[in-house]
């Protein structure tokens, strides 16, 4: 199994659902999972997780005739600051291009090279500017790490590893899954087309079998990526059942929050239009914006020109426990996804007993019926919804008990049996 | 050649509390009792006892001929006197020698002018009045954070019976004008101006490492009334400044013809001098020299309405007004100003103090 995060270094979901997945898989098959980055001391039980912080380089640029760098070094390369990524950039920002750097391909081939020779492997930022390098150097260590008839089956999580689980598939012969967390298409707006998303295509149409954390997500994949749904089969995350507890809200006011990156993709915009407009009726109640991310100067920004500060509260980056506790003190929980492949902290907020107001445009829409659902966009109702929810007690009760009976059966278990019915499709 | 007037700003705001959505409602306290002291405290060891102490003894081993100004605000007397008690005797002292002008400043080091005319009236009484308690003199200079000045304020000071005012506005306030002259307020011959000689002031404080003999000849050089020498009082908190301060001194003097005098002194010498106008502010700060450190942007702006929006509800409670002026402190909206996050997170913790003060109003 190839992932890219793993609690602790998380990003969003999909650390997280990596490791439910692996842990309850491990019940039903040997597994290894390899990933940029472990946390030390840390070696789960009855699977293997492997680490490649600080595993040497191949020096892959060392075999370069001179004939070739001759006539690399005739051709000029020009790099400009363009943000053509759906991860955190700060397109706020514009940069001028103030100075042109010319590069000679053999510079850079030489750069490599000592590069390559010089340092064991460092993940740094999970999504960093150097984000193509480090999957690069990833591809690299995974398909080293192989040996023939080492594993039966090649099971790559996003587009970071989907390089390797091709070269893999190409190598060794061995079948390719794709499990598929999140899009492009998701992240940079239903716009994107660029190097990610090719990658993305290319990998999905070669791949033996796509495992999509949703339906929502299955029909993107074949609407946008032109791949068939004969190969698809959604496998709904799981979530693993902590107790739930409650924490008085030490204000008077209630509590409504946001959680979640602050993107475009996650909506954050619009939970703050809804708040403004709940505010400036004069709604008894407080929002909290929960994460980090390049929205949140607009939205600081905002929220000071509207003099909404003292309500509207910006959290930053919350730990795991500290999520819970504001959880625990929340009135209701709303999610305003733009495209939502599945929507983990939907089903957190659940569990802690928050009805939740949800994007329709999410994945978690097909696995908790019971919440409120809204399009994203549509800012009034979001509005409504979430007063409706707070003033209404009956309702409240209903959503909260709707929603409390759709968790039991979305433990990791389901999930991994899931996969496991899928495996078997490619294995006899 | 002109005379040295050397001023030195102590301020020491009071540090507020973390404070996150988990703790709006809590109703505890603003300011971080612990941090005071502790901030206090450190201060005091590292950097007002030993500076106060060689400004003392430059006064004892100059004769008359070592004078110096000084502004302390509210939070500085108050803190030291909380927690570092022997530095008001030392303070005591320093006035007893009659070679000390004491500046008067809002006494919470706020932007009130530029809010309420009369929260700034009853600021200035209040520094004038524990000024003269503790040292026992009426201030006769002014002022205002981060050396802020505009035209309106000319009237005001002067109304209030100053001589003059501490100024500040960069190159383009002063075009060709040097700040080595004695200037009045726009239509206000009564209100004398004098301007912090940057360049100089900046050599010490931005660009330290001069040979102290050099320094003097640079001082030598100039034309004019003054050369105003204004620095932080926390610039004392580096031994190599003080060892400069003290050899420089010594140089300076050497020469009969040099001297240090208090900014009255300057005023009093000076001649009938040009107007400075400044229809807009001028500071110290920024590179626009103007009010925008502290007020350029939105959350600044934000937070300086809502919380002034409170001044009339908070003014008849005791309990709360001493927190809401720690809020005021003008140092609160610089840090606001910062780039790279770090403006977006001091609102975010200011306004999680906010909203929880605000419940308790």
């Amino acid at each position: 199994m190839l992932g890219w995060e793993y609690p602790p270094f998380l990003n969003g979901g999909l650390g997280v659902a990596c490791a439910g997945l692996a842990a309850a898989l491990s019940a039903h098959t040997r597994l290894t999972m390899v990933v940029p980055r472990t946390p030390e001391d840390h070696q789960p039980e009855g699977w293997e997780l492997v680490g490649l912080e600080g595993k040497p380089l191949p020096a892959l640029w060392e075999s370069y005739p001179e004939t070739v760098l001759e006539k690399l070094s005739k051709v000029h390369l020009r790099y400009l600051p363009v943000t053509l990524s759906g991860y955190e950039r700060n397109p706020r920002e514009p940069q001028v291009v103030e100075e042109t750097q010319w590069y000679t391909i053999e510079r850079q081939v030489h750069k490599n090279r000592l590069r390559r020779a010089s340092r064991p492997f460092q993940l740094g930022a999970l999504y960093g500017d150097d984000l193509w390098e480090r999957v690069q150097e990833y591809t690299e260590l995974v398909v080293q790490m192989v040996t023939p008839g080492q594993y039966d089956l090649i099971h790559a999580h996003d587009w970071m590893t989907f390089q390797a689980g091709l070269e893999l598939k190409a190598r060794f012969g061995l079948p390719l899954v794709l499990h598929v967390h999140s899009l492009e298409y998701d992240r940079g707006g239903p716009g994107s087309r660029g190097a990610v998303f090719q990658l993305e295509r290319h990998a999905l149409r070669e791949a033996d079998l796509i495992l999509p954390v949703s339906q929502y997500t299955a029909e993107v994949i074949r609407d946008v990526y032109g791949v068939s749904l004969d190969k698809v089969r959604p496998v709904r995350n799981g979530i693993e059942l902590a107790p739930a507890y409650r924490r008085p809200r030490p204000f008077p006011e209630r509590l409504v929050v946001y959680l979640g990156r602050l993107t475009g993709q996650k909506g954050p915009a619009y939970f703050f239009e809804a708040a403004r407009a709940l505010l400036e009726q004069g709604a008894p109640v407080r929002f909290a914006i929960a994460g980090k991310g390049h929205m949140v100067e607009q939205l600081v920004e905002q929220a000071a020109e509207a003099r909404l500060g003292h309500r509207i509260h910006f959290t930053g980056y919350l730990e795991p426990e500290a999520v819970r506790d504001l959880l625990a003190m929340a009135d209701v929980y709303v999610m305003p996804s733009v495209s939502e492949p599945f929507g983990l902290s939907a089903l957190e907020a659940a569990q802690m007993g928050v009805p939740c107001v949800l994007s329709r445009q999410s994945g978690v829409a097909e696995v908790l019926p019971g919440a409120e659902y809204v399009d994203y966009w549509d800012v009034p109702t979001m509005a409504q919804t979430i007063q409706a929810l707070l003033e209404d007690e009956t309702r409240r009760e209903a959503v909260i008990r709707a929603q409390q009976q759709s968790l039991p059966h979305l433990g990791w278990e389901g999930a991994a049996r899931q996969v496991v019915d899928a495996y078997q499709t490619l294995l006899t | 050649m002109p005379p040295v007037s050397l001023h030195f700003f102590g301020h020491q705001p009071y540090p507020l509390r973390a404070a996150s959505i988990f703790d709006i409602g809590s109703g505890a306290p603003v300011v971080d009792r612990a941090a005071s002291a502790a901030r206090t405290e450190a201060q005091a060891a590292g950097c007002y006892r030993p500076g106060l102490e060689l400004l003392e003894r430059l006064i004892e081993a100059h004769g008359g001929r070592f004078q110096v100004a000084m502004t302390l605000t509210g939070p500085w007397m108050e803190q030291v006197t909380a927690h570092a008690p022997g530095l008001i005797r030392q303070v005591q002292r320093l006035a007893k020698t009659g070679q000390v002008s004491w500046l008067a400043t809002p006494y919470h080091h706020s932007l009130s002018f530029v809010a309420d005319r009369a929260l700034f009236a009853a600021e200035m009484d209040r520094h004038e009045a524990r000024l003269h308690g503790l040292t026992g003199q009426r201030p006769r200079l002014c002022v205002q954070p981060g050396y802020l000045y505009t035209n309106p304020m000319a009237y005001v000071l002067h109304q209030r019976g100053y001589v003059g005012c501490l100024v500040d506005g960069g190159p383009a306030f002063l075009k060709d004008r040097s700040p080595n002259w004695v200037y009045h307020g726009s239509h206000m011959p009564g209100l004398h101006l004098l301007v912090r000689d940057a360049l100089h002031s900046d050599d010490l404080e931005l660009r330290f490492g001069m040979d102290a003999r050099a320094f003097s000849a640079r001082l030598a050089a100039r034309q004019g009334e003054v050369i105003n020498l204004w620095l932080s009082l926390d610039w004392l908190g580096s031994h190599a400044h003080r060892a400069f301060l003290r050899d420089w001194v010594r140089d300076w003097l050497l020469h009969p013809e040099h001297s240090f005098v208090r900014p009255e002194d300057v005023i009093a010498a000076a001649g009938p001098g040009a107007p400075l106008d400044a229809p807009d502010y001028v500071s110290v700060r920024g590179p626009a020299h103007d009010l925008s450190p502290w007020l350029g942007n939105t959350l600044q702006k934000a937070f300086f309405d809502q919380l002034y929006e409170l001044a009339a509800p908070v003014a008849g409670r005791k309990d709360l007004r001493a927190e809401w002026h720690a809020l005021s402190d003008a140092q609160h909206l610089l840090a606001m100003g910062e780039p790279e996050g770090r403006g977006v997170s001091a609102y975010s913790h200011l306004m999680s103090l906010f909203a929880d003060f605000h419940l308790r109003v």
